[in-house]
């Protein structure tokens, strides 16, 4: 039986073998992925990765070398418009309306969207109403970031696209930004949004996409991307002396993939659940654990992890 | 109507960031010397009614090009520099939108700034009893307005063109020693020497080479304007050459109108088709 043709109108962001190039340099490197409606997807990278090119393209603030980008349905380039219409945006590049006050940009916000929203509603779900009859030229860069965030959230977009919300936050901006970022996939918005940071993604995204060097590496759920994570967790049991065999043991051990020694400390590339195992294998051997230092996978782990480099 | 929501934030942005009371001062200062000045020499020999018009040509035909180079040259390069433009291409707007409601708003930041000035000194010289022409003041304002118009498109053209806030502020100085410093007058002359192997052209200056010279901005407006008010434009050091008995086909009012709409037409063309076809 063939495929059913996916309704158009359920994909929020569709990528078709997208290149970019600047000069020489490449940004991106036929990058594929769609974004189904409803859905909270985080874009991942390390800073230079392309991330912000590939939201560059999606608001046709670049043009990519070759590929197609549609967004909602609609041509990312020829019809950025009518996508912008339906989109709320925090750019990664963002100055202050002139020297408009906090208030007047969400004015202007709302008239530019012919919205009907209470602007001093707006700037209080994002935590700046204290500040709305002050001129944004004068506020922080987390406050600037908070108004970008509040105009972004104007008229109710379908899709919102948020270039590294939560950098340039405090901790309990953060935390607001997550909520927010909740309240709008509740409402069926889709949800875009770039980071290096692997908790914020995690904390909020039904998938998560990776991108290294301008190649999406891998495309995945969260758990798939926890899996990940956990195989390249790392533990180091700092012993008093390390007997004959333990390495062998601990390798024979299910959810480890490598051990080795570091002087006195025995170091294994785990899963969370083998290292209790790890360490009860430890004491039998007869050895004193003087230390257990565990770390999470990093970014460049998980990096790892997809690209096969472990 | 988006493009009148950007050309309203642009006027009030000039209002929010005080330029537009800066230069209201100023200018109302400049109308209000040249008023006092006509109006007190009313009596002597200075008492004909062109001599206000003539006046105010003559000094904001000089001020008029370098408040509209000023307040343009940075506005959309600068929004680029800050992120604004980011922001603002962000919301629906499309960059055809920014480059025409930023025009507009220019204009009307322009026409604001010269409207008083020009009340101000007829108001003080016909007070100190120097005789007014109304009709002959309003060409004036307009030859002025269209001067403007014309600077301003040039400098908006060289501020989208351009990523670099200093190409277009060093642009706009060079358009302004190019047009007001008339090195264009220049330019036939030093293309002469080239071609006639490094030496000093002599002889009768060639017909592309007097044509050239009427294409500058302020020639082609003083061309357009000559048949409507020759008693105002006979006097008009800003534009090159003058005008005779029997004008030569660079000099007809239909190809001066042409000259004039170039030169506000093109520099947004070319710096509206550059920056549609870059990124941000």
């Amino acid at each position: 039986m063939p495929a059913a043709p996916e309704p158009r109108g359920m994909v929020a962001i569709d990528l078709t073998d997208v290149t970019k190039t600047y000069g020489g340099v490449t940004a991106l490197q036929g990058v594929d992925l769609t974004v189904e409606s409803g859905e909270v997807f985080g874009f991942l990278g390390p800073n230079g990765a392309g991330k912000s090119t590939t939201i560059d393209i999606l608001l046709d603030h670049a043009r990519p070398t070759a590929g197609q980008a549609r967004v909602l349905g609609m041509d990312a380039q020829s019809e950025t418009v009518a996508v912008r219409e339906r989109t709320g945006v925090l750019p990664e590049r963002f100055g202050p309306l002139g020297e408009m006050t906090g208030r007047q940009h969400v004015e202007f916000t709302i008239e530019a969207k012919d919205a009907n929203d209470d602007p001093d509603a707006i700037m209080e779900r994002t935590g700046i109403a204290h500040a709305a009859d002050r001129p944004a030229s004068g506020y922080s860069k987390g406050m600037t970031q908070r108004l970008m965030l509040g105009m972004a959230l104007v008229d109710d977009p379908d899709l919102l696209i948020l270039d590294e919300p939560t950098t340039g936050l405090d901790p309990n901006g953060a935390r607001q930004m997550r909520e927010i970022v909740h309240e709008e996939a509740d409402r069926g918005a889709t949800v875009f949004f770039s980071s290096h940071i692997l908790e914020q993604v995690e904390a909020v995204c039904d998938r998560v996409g990776i991108l290294d060097q301008g190649t999406l590496v891998a495309v995945d759920s969260i758990d798939g991307l926890r899996e990940a994570a956990g195989t390249t967790g790392e533990m180091a049991v700092t012993l008093d002396a390390i007997p004959e065999g333990l390495i062998a043991d601990i390798e024979a051990i299910d959810g480890v993939s490598s051990a080795r020694t570091d002087g006195d400390s025995v170091i294994a590339g785990c899963e969370n659940p083998a290292k209790g195992e790890v360490v009860r294998v430890t004491q039998q051997a007869g050895a004193t654990v003087e230390n257990i230092e565990t770390s999470e996978a990093s970014l460049e782990d998980l990096f790892a992890a997809y690209t096969g480099g472990a | 109507m988006r493009w009148l929501q950007i050309a309203r934030k642009d006027f009030d942005d000039s209002r929010r960031e005080r330029q537009l009371y800066y230069l209201l001062g100023l200018l109302g200062l400049v109308g209000l010397g040249i008023g006092y000045v006509v109006g007190d020499n009313s009596s002597s020999s200075m008492a004909a009614s062109e001599v206000l018009p003539l006046f105010l040509l003559n000094v904001f035909g000089f001020i008029a090009p370098i408040v509209a180079l000023t307040i343009s040259q940075s506005d959309i390069v600068g929004k680029r520099a800050t992120g604004e433009l980011s922001v603002l291409l962000s919301l629906p707007f499309s960059r055809h939108t920014i480059v025409l409601g930023s025009f507009l708003g220019r204009i009307a930041v322009l026409t604001a700034v010269l409207v008083p000035a020009f009340v101000l000194a007829s108001v003080l010289s016909t007070a100190m009893g120097a005789p007014l022409d109304v009709a002959l003041l309003a060409t004036t304002f307009l030859l002025i307005w269209t001067v403007g118009v014309v600077f301003t498109a040039i400098a908006l053209g060289l501020s989208t063109l351009t990523r670099s806030t200093s190409i277009a502020a060093g642009g706009s100085f060079g358009i302004f020693l190019l047009f007001v410093f008339q090195l264009w007058s220049v330019i036939p002359t030093g293309i002469r020497y080239l071609l006639g192997g490094l030496s000093m052209p002599s002889g009768p200056k060639p017909e592309w080479a007097a044509a050239f010279i009427q294409l500058s901005p302020f020639t082609g407006i003083r061309n357009l304007a000559h048949p409507i008010a020759p008693e105002l434009l006979r006097n008009f050091p800003l534009a090159l050459g003058s005008v005779g008995e029997s004008v030569p086909w660079y000099q007809e009012p239909v190809f001066a109108g042409f000259v004039v709409l170039a030169w506000i037409v093109l520099p947004l063309a070319i710096g509206y088709w550059r920056f549609q076809t870059t990124d941000l």
